[in-house]
């Protein structure tokens, strides 16, 4: 007889459990899809930096995000259709070109949140910069820094 | 919430030890074995349907799945196989998600109550799983500087597997009919998404696939089919 009474037990502590344990959807995103570059010096400090423009050229589109600014980082929108971004930074001495290839990957969130896109950075596939480095290949609103580059 | 589920576990696991020590003290049961007889071959094949699935849907219509389980007596082991079909349909506004498949557990149960003459079974279980699924989504992905995307997409032929320790009972409610459950935990070792369109959001038979630890309760009417007594001694008094 003991083990009914024990299955019954369980089985009220099972049901108090899973009624407790009901999820209920924050919303609150994790992800990013905003590419952070910083700007360094060769020790590594941050390094300020004056931009006739900053331009960004997807695959189809071009338009520019900064115009006559000087900063020490930059947080540009990657495209979540797109796979390839080309960066370009007017100086009013040299013009660089910076290419950076990455995955867009979709996800449910929760139903009552909606989709979101986790991005992830492949591989600088091209730069005109002295050093540039991906330090962190995942955009998430957590990281300050995706991509260093070093003037 | 993760507090909770350890809980949960910790009383299961002070129960049962409870439980198994009661089973230990044998000298209140003056048991015979007859020697002759083979414990380890098979006597019966248990076939069930778990019945929790049809519940679940009732309270949430998201969710459903259907499942069926078997498992042969070798000893105090019991070997099992589990198969099902999930669904997960999900229509919010303007996003819907679907995710359809079937999945499978084998593992292995020790029962910790071998010489009960009712048969009931008290086990820890392990499982080895694995599920197939498709899925479809659509709706509007949000993007600071691109506008929003209209989604629409399908991803077949994902897959997952994953590794469980179970804990539950069975016990003999009325003849060859029992009744019994299996509280689970589920550690998630691998989620495929076949064609990398989207990350998968249901694994059928695991739930939330971007949680790498999960936990499942399900409940089985089972039905015995015997055929051979099973060589359990009985009490002389």
């Amino acid at each position: 007889m003991r083990i009914q009474v024990l299955h019954k037990i369980l089985l009220v502590i099972a049901g108090i459990s899973i009624i407790g344990c009901s999820d209920e959807a924050t919303c609150i995103p994790e992800n990013s899809d905003l590419l952070r570059i910083a700007f360094v010096d060769g020790t590594g400090d941050a390094s300020e930096i004056t931009f006739v423009e900053v331009a960004v050229n997807g695959s189809n589109e071009y338009f520019p995000v900064l115009k006559d600014t000087t900063v020490t980082n930059l947080s540009i929108p990657l495209d979540p259709k797109d796979s390839l971004i080309i960066l370009s930074f007017v100086r009013s001495t040299a013009t660089n070109q910076l290419a950076i290839s990455y995955k867009a990957l979709p996800l449910l969130v929760d139903p009552k949140c909606g989709f979101e896109a986790l991005f992830k950075l492949n591989k600088i596939e091209q730069s005109s910069f002295g050093k540039v480095e991906i330090v962190n290949s995942t955009l998430n609103k957590d990281i300050t820094t995706n991509v260093k580059i070093t003037l | 919430m993760l507090k909770s589920h350890f809980s949960l576990w910790v009383i299961i696991l002070l129960l049962f030890g409870h439980f198994s020590n009661a089973q230990k003290n044998e000298s209140e049961y003056a048991y015979e074995l007859d020697s002759t007889l083979n414990e380890w071959k098979p006597t019966g094949l248990r076939v069930g349907v778990d019945v929790s699935g049809p519940i679940y849907t009732l309270f949430e219509p998201t969710t459903n799945w259907y499942e069926l389980a078997a498992d042969m007596d070798f000893h105090k082991f019991f070997a099992v196989v589990e198969v099902g079909r999930g669904n997960y349909n999900s229509n919010v506004d303007t996003s819907s998600y679907s995710s359809r498949g079937a999945y499978y557990r084998v593992g292995v149960d020790a029962n910790f109550i071998a010489r009960d003459p009712n048969l009931n079974v008290f086990f820890f279980g392990l499982r080895y799983a694995g599920a197939s699924f498709n899925e479809k989504l659509s709706g509007d992905l949000p993007s600071s500087g691109w506008g929003s995307q209209m989604l629409n997409l399908e991803q077949n032929k994902s897959s997952a597997n994953w590794v469980e320790m179970n804990i539950g009972m069975r016990v003999r409610v009325w003849k060859s009919i029992f009744a019994g459950y299996n509280a689970r935990l589920k550690m998630l070792k691998h989620n495929e998404f076949s064609e990398g369109k989207f990350q998968s959001y249901y694994i059928p038979g695991y739930g939330r696939a971007e949680r790498t630890v999960n936990w499942g309760f399900d409940y089985y009417i089972y039905y015995r089919f015997s055929w051979k007594k099973k060589p359990i001694p009985w009490r002389k008094n």
